[in-house]
Formats: C-alpha cells, sequence, structure tokens
C-alpha cells in the first residue's frame, strides 16, 4: 500500500485542516486493503503492511527504514546543540568562576541546577505545552534556549547565570522530549529506535565534536564566547526548523485531567489494544484526534500498532 | 581524560545506531542485551580501570552500551504512551537525567568512601543491575499483558544512564 508516498500524505493534511481527524481515518480506511475484520487476535498479529504471506516483517521493517526523513537529521541538530551545552559547561567552569568571582565548587552549582531544570523541566513543560503544535514547541523551545544562552553571557552576577543556565535546561528538556515524539512520529513506530539512535547521534557527536570544539573556543575566547556562539547558533536552528519541520496541528490533545489519567496504568496500557481499528464511538474523540493529528505529521504513522504487534511478537 | 570522554562519544555513536537498527526488530531483546553488557563492561572495569589501554576499550564500550539506551526506550516510551507521545518522552528525558544526577551523585560520594577510585564502577555495576530487574518483569509480564512496559522502562532507564555518569 503506498502510504509512504508523498502525495496521500499531503491530501491527508489537507483533508485534516478541512474536515478533521475523523475523515483521514475513513480516507486512509477504504485506500488499504486491510482487512475490516478489526481487532480480532489474528489482526492484531498480523505484519504491516497487511500482506498475505506471512513472515513478511522483516522485509517490509527493512522498505520501511529504507531512508529516515529529513526532520530527523534536522532535529538531530537540535540535540547536538542542547548536548554540547550540557556538557561543554564543565570545562568552562575555572573560567566562569575565576570571572564571576565564585568558587569552583559553587560554579558546580550550574551543572546540577542544568541537571535539575531538565528532570523537573520536561514533564512540567510538556504537560503544559500539550495544546501546542510540536513545531512550535521545538522552535519556541530553541528560542528560549538561545536567550538563557545570552542572559548568561552578558551577566556579571552568578546568581543570573545560574537562573538563565536552569532556563535553558527548561528548554533542553523540552525539546529533547517532544524531538523524540516528533522523530518517532515521522518514522512510524516500528522505526522508531532507528530514528532515536539518530537523534541521539547528535548527543554523542556532541562529547566527540561539540564539547572540545566549544572548550578550544573557550580558551580562545572565553566562556562569554562559547555561550554567544551557542547562542547564534541555536537561533539558526530555531529558523530552519520553523521552516522546515512539518506542521501538526495538537488538536484535540488531551487534558491536563487526561495526561494524568495516561500517567496511570489504564492510559498506557490501552495502547496495546488496536484501538484505532475499532469503531470511531468505542473509543474517546480526544484519542482519535491527537493519532490524527500525528499522522497528519508523518504519513505511515497510522498503523504503528500493526508494526508494533510485529515486532513485538518478533521478540 | 578528555580523550577518554572523546572514546565514550565515539562509542555512544556507534551504540545509539546499532540499538537503533536492532531495536526495532526485538526491543526487549536488544534492552537486556545491552543492560547485561553494561554491567560487564562495569565489573571489568572495576579490575582493569588501572590499565591504561583496557580502560579506554572499556570506556568506549561502555559509551556505546550506556548511550544505547537513548535509542531503545525512549520509543519505547513514546509508544506505549500513545496518547500524549511528547509527556511520554519528557518523562524519559526526565529518567536519564535523574539516573545521570543521583548517579554522579553517589558516585562522588563512593570515590570518597573506602572504596576509592573503584567506588563508582561499583555503584555503576550495581545500577545497572538494578535495571534488569524491571526488564526480567517487563519479559514476564509480557506473556500476559503489556500494560507495565511503561513504569519498567523508566526505571530501567533510571538505572542504565548511571552507568556513564560514573566516570
Amino acid at each position: 500500500m503506498g502510504v509512504s508516498a508523498g502525495t496521500p500524505h499531503d491530501r491527508g493534511s489537507h483533508l485534516l485542516a478541512a474536515t478533521g481527524c475523523m475523515e483521514i481515518a475513513r480516507y486512509h480506511g477504504p485506500r488499504t486493503p486491510r482487512p475490516r475484520v478489526a481487532h480480532s487476535e489474528g489482526l492484531f498479529m498480523s505484519t504491516y503492511p497487511p500482506t498475505p504471506r506471512a513472515g513478511s516483517a522483516a522485509a517490509a521493517t527493512e522498505r520501511a527504514s529504507a531512508k529516515l526523513p529529513f526532520v530527523v537529521m534536522l532535529l538531530s541538530v537540535g540535540t547536538f546543540l542542547t548536548a554540547t551545552t550540557e556538557f561543554v559547561i564543565a570545562g568552562l567552569l575555572p573560567d566562569l568562576a575565576a570571572e564571576l568571582d565564585v568558587s569552583l565548587g559553587r560554579a558546580g552549582l550550574l551543572i546540577t541546577a542544568f541537571a535539575a531544570g531538565m528532570i523537573v523541566g520536561a514533564p512540567v513543560i510538556a504537560i503544559a505545552t500539550a495544546r501546542v503544535p510540536q513545531r512550535s514547541t521545538l522552535v519556541g523551545a530553541l528560542l528560549l534556549f538561545s536567550t538563557g544562552h545570552v542572559v548568561a553571557a552578558i551577566s556579571s552576577s552568578f546568581a543570573i547565570v545560574l537562573v538563565a543556565r536552569v532556563v535553558t535546561a527548561l528548554a533542553t528538556g523540552t525539546f529533547l522530549a517532544v524531538a523524540a515524539a516528533v522523530a518517532v512520529a515521522a518514522v512510524g513506530a516500528a522505526n522508531g529506535a532507528r530514528a532515536m539512535g539518530t537523534l541521539m547521534s547528535g548527543v554523542a557527536l556532541a562529547t566527540v565534536v561539540g564539547v572540545p570544539l566549544g572548550s578550544w573556543v573557550g580558551q580562545l575566547v572565553g566562556w562569554r564566547g562559547v555561550l554567544w556562539g551557542l547562542a547564534v547558533v541555536s537561533a539558526l536552528a530555531a529558523v530552519v526548523i520553523a521552516r522546515l519541520v512539518p506542521h501538526s496541528k495538537q488538536e484535540g490533545t488531551p487534558s491536563l485531567r487526561e495526561q494524568a489519567d495516561i500517567l496511570s496504568d489504564g492510559g498506557f496500557g490501552s495502547s496495546s489494544q488496536p484501538r484505532h481499528l475499532s469503531p470511531a464511538a468505542s473509543w474517546p474523540p480526544s484519542a482519535t484526534s491527537h493519532r490524527c493529528s500525528r499522522s497528519a505529521l508523518a504519513c505511515p504513522i497510522m498503523p504503528c500498532h500493526w508494526s508494533w504487534s510485529a515486532s513485538e511478537s518478533g521478540l | 581524560m578528555p580523550l577518554v570522554l572523546v572514546g565514550f562519544g565515539i562509542g555512544s555513536l556507534i551504540g545509539t545506531n546499532l540499538a537503533g537498527r536492532f531495536g526495532d526488530r526485538g526491543p526487549l531483546r536488544t534492552f537486556t542485551l545491552i543492560a547485561v553488557s553494561s554491567t560487564a563492561v562495569l565489573l571489568l572495569l572495576i579490575p582493569l580501570s588501572t590499565v591504561t589501554v583496557p580502560t579506554i576499550l572499556l570506556v568506549i564500550l561502555l559509551g556505546a552500551t550506556g548511550m544505547a539506551v537513548t535509542a531503545i526506550a525512549t520509543p519505547l516510551a513514546v509508544r506505549f504512551g500513545q496518547h500524549s507521545p511528547s509527556l511520554a518522552a519528557a518523562l524519559a528525558v526526565s529518567a536519564f537525567n535523574v539516573g545521570i544526577a543521583a548517579g554522579s551523585a553517589l558516585a562522588g560520594s563512593a570515590i570518597e568512601s573506602s572504596l576509592g577510585a573503584i567506588g563508582p564502577e561499583v555503584v555503576g555495576a550495581v545500577m545497572v543491575s538494578l535495571g534488569l530487574v524491571p526488564l526480567v518483569i517487563l519479559g514476564a509480564l509480557r506473556a500476559t499483558n503489556l500494560t507495565h512496559h511503561e513504569v519498567a522502562s523508566e526505571s530501567k532507564q533510571v538505572a542504565e544512564l548511571t552507568a556513564e555518569v560514573t566516570l
């Protein structure tokens, strides 16, 4: 089935805008030669794309994983920047401590505060921005990230640098979380690990290239120069991502209360049911539109349960 | 020391991409393999950390196994947190950082304890082995139902990520 082609995806997006999500579900439905004998055990275990021949899961995965979408590469630039700033600061501490007149131990608080900002910031901001389109959250996070660097770079007070780093960490956690969600959605769940591997290559490259480069720049122009550099590059990345990441509407995302429910067993667990194959009335409309909003971002997302089931059975 | 970190980075570059390849075919199998090899690498580091060449090789391996977890655990979290993928990924990010913070704090105190320089490796090995517990439970649960994957993979991440910060 030609889900991977660009055109149906575009048409799907238009449909989303024009007639809402349920139309997409119907749109995808008849086109695909999927057995409509939904939610039977046999279907759940079947491979995707559903072909008469069993055991084609591996072939299907190969086909689907032939090429990673550009958006994944693009987002890994962001993870490179966030990881670079997270790790490069350690090497800049002696310089920074001397200039801001604090002890090295106290300056080390910047590392702790950054980690704390990511721990708290990532889930809190993910909940707060659940209704914001993912692209806007990515761009907003990068702009906040850039601003945090600028504030730290121009500050002469350690307290302000500390606050700026916490804000930067909030932005970092948010970016990583949304980038992971977008990357996995963009390739479909069956290739999620591969997309995530590419995304995390940004982090690995940060330790191999970004941090040594940052330390070298730090020795040349001081810690403020490194922060300025990261501020400029991340602002540029924000512009590029704003232009190139496909827009996805988050309409109908779960409310705060629903998200709280998701955190309990029921929410996560229910995803093991192929609910998108069930009659629409039997599942919450919010979940419907949310899943569809992801399919607007990336076409092959619809059958993700199928692909997952296929890889599950091959564990 | 910086060169060792570059080695860790090269290892993680290889590890995340390999894990990405194999993680899609058999997530649980790959996850368990990573956890077992992380434990093995950390245990080997305890006696070998005084010898330069093996240490560098082990650190590269540690980078590969430690960072590979992110490539598997995060998409798992996103899959099982379907209805709110960003929140699921955010919890994964959060869990990794809890591991980094707790791991470095514990390793820091271990270095000052009677264990000395091998303290961090011991802390890492213990925490990564603890990470195997949810994986085993997860494997057992898989036969009956799939509802606890998320919880398990979250706690797994916390333990696993401590491995890399112990150095």
